[in-house]
């Protein structure tokens, strides 16, 4: 296996002098871009995706030169590095950037983030993520089906175990709200006043608000609108159930209060100084007092909750906490550990020979 | 409009007064808070000189004198050119008349400002970036008067007022802290002339007249004075950290003895000044500065050493001191007789350039009590002195002169880019994120140094560039590529440690380790470079040249990633700057592109034969 050509060739530098430079541009584009379409577009479209589409043509997306990277380092670290003292140094430093690597993969592929904002005594044991929406259909309170907003598309028929279908209208990524004149018709709840009016979307994606006009058979046409509070809610057969359409939310395994916050300003000034949090852990029987600040976020049970934003102005109303699950944050920390080993030694093996004075 | 016509009447209203021969020491080494800072007086004369004048003295008048001038000699101080409007559309916009010295007066421009409220009113209401230079301009103007007009009011609770209105008191009145109590009691007496006589002046006696005139002109600096706290200089010995200015330790009735203390020593100050009585001038002065550095959270040391640091701005004398030692080089390498002499007096000017420049740097630190670089500003400080550092390393190994281009090329040019910034205080305070001494220490400082080694490999590439096309010996050539090699492997080492230490602290404080932000890509570009250029010359890919073309380059990559990518977020930076800075980073990148296109033909050509 070890003379297979291609083996050989996936070692060999030839791959990252290949790669580096389409890689370097795509990171550039991607960066450009963010000025454009915004940051959660520029991510999605250059960084986490596999294939980039220009036009018709398929180029390599920043996952598959990431993984092709991975593929190289790992035949070179396997096949093509002799235990030698001379080379001790770049062994270790590949090494630490395939952790580094390595690290990134676990957490594309498991970390789940998002955030909850609370008031002063507000209690969350459940926190939302940043964009993935989702239309969820409930029967007495009980979840029954959840779809994810990309496949909620005009004309789409959804059915499932209830009794009714519901044929998706219309549906805008951000959307107002607008009066609606003449004959209410068959609309129901709030629909038969206001209608759902397109926006043009943030850069910023998390600002946007997502709704969708409905109809469910047998029952009337509905609008379901992020922030409103009455979202469709109907009795069929003795039942009710109610159809929201909401950021697509994650189970916490304990409960979080938030009990204080304070922010400090630089005395005579507006400039932030601190953001403090006091928040109350209950989980089970147990109920532990935390301070969260900026830089020093809470860890509990593999969860961490960082200090985001005080939000209302002035007058704080409430604090938004990020919440991150992720199991591959120790990796960088490893990683930076050794890829800086491995340069030292490979620059205090090497640096002497090249740094000195010419030979008469 | 109302409060600007409202000023101007009531600044004639104080007595004239010019003092000149007075003693300023003690008077710049008071503290004062300013931007969440407590600095000397000096400091907030020059940064708002600077921003209305474009320079630090007027004439012959230092920064302190025109200051104290303004505060206690308003009548004065508005009629002195002083606002600075070089765009000839805000002149035209503003209907001034055209100067050949562009400055304006306070009189003169608030005028301007008063008569154009609509236009104002319709800047005011767009966006930075939908802003023309003009339109920039006369909003800027309008900042400033507002700035300056908080400065002429900072003391008139305690100035002579030019009025002369019977009260009931011991001591005639002179400032309006003194007429004060016996306001309601002149308001009924005039509204009881006003039932008596009516509203027509012309049937007043002349001190009925007076009394008009006078309770307007009371009436009128209470009402100026309400929002009044540029002047910061009273302690807060009634708790918390935030000073108050005169006027707002009278509005907020925050009192105690050693605030009564204060107050008292600013309005003998005051009279001092307007009696033109310099021995208690300095007595004042004197008095303030020691009561003031009393104070805890006062460190007088450090207001000394930032007096001594604006005086003899070493950071100036460190920039003139590596120009020279560049010249001195410039002539080691041109093989003139005498070149030991040149080289010992380019490796002394070099040697006290960064002597100097750590001396700033140090400064910093200590007035700031935090690690070197938390703004923009001192990156430019810290990486260039990185770069002169190891330049003069690079001499001490090599003993080749390289080692001395590098330094001087690097210190002369990163410190006159740093010069862009001098308009405002460089020393400010951080926001919340920032606000960590620890990742400022390890992350930023890591970043900082890696741009420094990669600029300094990036000149070491020119340098070999340069020699290749002018057919010098080519052992020696090599010798320096060999140079910008180990270089290179240490600008990976800075930066790649300073990327990762960059993502620990963003999961530390945000929840994600990399979150493509445009610094973090700029900073991951840079890494990505250097692995490219180092594998590719490994791998045979990149011969002497073209790895000399790539590490050229480098310089471009440093210079995006660094500056570049404020441009691309809006508001991070004023615009002002941001649209000056983008034209001279397009300049530098398109003359380095053209520079390594040219030396990569010349050399290539001549490879062919």
């Amino acid at each position: 296996m070890k003379n297979s050509k291609a083996i050989r060739w996936l070692s060999k530098p030839i791959l990252l002098h290949w790669l580096l430079p389409y890689l370097m541009a795509l990171v550039a584009v991607g960066t450009v871009a963010q000025k454009y379409i915004g940051l959660f577009d520029s991510q999605r479209l250059f960084f986490s995706s596999f294939i980039v589409w220009v036009g018709l043509l398929p180029l390599p997306g920043g996952r598959m030169v990431t993984a092709l990277l991975l593929v190289s380092l790992l035949t070179k670290l396997i096949v093509a590095s002799p235990w030698r003292k001379a080379t001790a140094g770049i062994f270790v430093a590949h090494l630490g950037v395939m952790l580094l690597l390595v690290g990134g993969l676990i957490t594309a592929a498991s970390s789940a983030e998002g955030y909850v904002a609370l008031g002063k005594n507000d209690t969350a044991s459940r926190f939302y993520d940043y964009h993935q929406r989702e239309l969820t259909i409930s029967k007495n309170g009980a979840v029954v089906m959840q779809v994810p907003i990309a496949d909620v598309t005009k004309g789409k028929m959804i059915a499932g175990d209830f009794p009714f279908t519901i044929k998706i209208n219309d549906v805008c990524r951000n959307c107002t709200m607008a009066n609606r004149s003449g004959d209410a018709g068959d609309f129901k709840g709030p629909a038969q006043k206001v209608m759902l009016a397109p926006l043009e979307g943030y850069l910023e994606d998390e600002r946007n608000l997502s709704g969708a006009e409905m109809t469910i058979s047998g029952v009337g046409t509905y609008i379901a609108f992020e922030p409103m509070e009455h979202q469709p809610e109907f009795k069929i057969g003795g039942d009710s159930y109610a159809v929201t359409l909401g950021r697509a939310a994650y189970a916490l395994p304990f409960s979080l209060q938030l009990l204080d916050y304070a922010k400090e300003v630089h005395p005579g000034t507006d400039v932030p100084r601190s953001y403090r949090s006091t928040v109350l852990i209950s989980d089970g029987d147990l109920h532990q007092r935390a301070v969260i600040t900026m830089n020093h976020p809470l860890r509990y049970k593999g969860y961490t909750v960082y200090q985001a934003s005080f939000n209302g102005g002035e007058d704080t109303e409430s604090v938004s906490f990020a919440i991150v699950q992720n199991s591959g944050r120790v990796f960088p920390y490893v990683a930076s550990i050794t890829l800086c080993l491995g340069l030292l030694i490979h620059l205090s093996l090497k640096l002497p020979t090249l740094i000195r004075r010419a030979r008469a | 409009m109302r409060f600007f016509v409202a000023l101007l009447l009531w600044l004639s209203t104080c007595f004239a007064a010019y003092a000149d021969d007075f003693s300023y020491a003690d008077f710049a080494r008071i503290p004062i808070q300013h931007e969440g800072r407590i600095k000397p007086m000096n400091t907030f004369a020059l940064v708002h000189l600077e921003r209305f004048y474009g320079k630090t003295r007027i004439d012959d008048m230092s920064a302190t004198q025109w200051l104290a001038r303004a505060m206690f000699d308003p009548a004065a101080a508005m009629d002195q050119p002083l606002f600075l409007l070089k765009d000839a559309d805000a002149e035209a916009m503003l209907n001034l008349p055209p100067k050949s010295d562009h400055l304006y007066s306070f009189a003169e421009a608030t005028a301007a400002v008063a008569a154009n409220q609509k236009l104002m009113e319709s800047l005011l209401e767009l966006s930075p970036p939908e802003l023309s230079a003009g339109q920039r301009a006369v909003l800027d103007l309008y900042e400033n008067t507002s700035l300056f007009a908080q400065i002429l009011l900072s003391n008139t609770l305690f100035l002579h007022l030019a009025i002369d209105v019977p009260v009931d008191a011991d001591a005639p009145p002179t400032a309006f802290i003194d007429y004060y109590p016996y306001m309601p009691e002149l308001k009924k007496s005039l509204q009881a002339l006003v039932a008596r006589k009516g509203m027509d002046l012309d049937q007043y006696a002349p001190a009925e007249t007076e009394l008009a005139r006078g309770l307007n002109t009371l009436t009128m600096t209470l009402e100026n004075s309400e929002d009044n706290t540029l002047l910061r200089v009273i302690p807060p010995t009634w708790g918390g950290d935030e000073w108050l200015s005169p006027w707002a330790v009278f509005h907020s009735g925050q009192g105690s003895p050693e605030t009564a203390e204060s107050m008292a020593l600013w309005r003998n100050l005051a009279v001092a000044y307007q009696a033109h009585d310099a021995v208690a001038w300095q007595e004042a002065s004197a008095a303030l500065r020691q009561k003031a550095e009393g104070f805890s959270g006062v460190r007088p040391d450090a207001l000394s050493l930032e007096m001594a640091y604006y005086k003899w701005s070493p950071l100036g004398k460190s920039m003139a001191l590596y120009i020279a030692g560049f010249v001195l080089t410039l002539l080691c390498l041109s093989g003139l007789p005498k070149v030991r002499v040149a080289r010992l007096l380019a490796v002394g000017a070099v040697g006290a350039g960064v002597l100097l420049h750590f001396i700033t740097i140090a400064s910093r630190i200590y007035i700031l009590q935090r690690p070197p670089v938390g703004t923009l500003y001192e990156s430019l400080l810290f990486v260039s002195l990185i770069a002169v550092l190891f330049g003069l390393f690079l001499e001490f190994r090599m003993r080749n002169n390289l080692g001395l281009l590098v330094a001087t090329v690097a210190g002369s040019m990163l410190l006159f880019a740093s010069q862009s910034f001098s308009g405002d205080d460089t020393m400010s305070m951080l926001i919340a994120v920032l606000n960590t001494n620890f990742w400022l220490a390890t992350h930023v400082l890591c970043i900082t140094t890696g741009y420094g080694f990669g600029l300094v490999a990036g000149i070491i590439a020119h340098v070999y560039l340069i020699m290749g096309c002018l057919r010098r010996d080519p052992d020696r050539t090599l010798q320096v590529l060999r140079g910008g090699y180990g270089t290179a492997l240490i600008a990976l080492l800075f930066t790649s440690l300073g990327t990762i230490l960059g993502g620990i602290w963003a999961d530390q404080s945000w929840g994600r380790f990399w979150g493509w932000d445009p610094k973090e890509n700029g900073a991951l570009l840079i890494c990505l470079w250097l692995i490219w250029l180092l594998h590719s010359r490994i791998s045979g890919h990149f011969h002497e040249r073209g790895f000399a073309v790539g590490l050229a380059l480098l310089n471009v990559v440093i210079a995006l990633s660094w500056l570049g990518v404020n441009l691309l977020s809006t508001g991070l930076h004023s615009y002002g700057f941001t649209d000056k800075a983008a034209w001279v980073l397009a300049a530098f990148c398109a003359a380095e592109f053209l520079f390594a296109g040219v030396t990569w033909c010349v050399l290539w050509r001549r490879e062919r034969g």
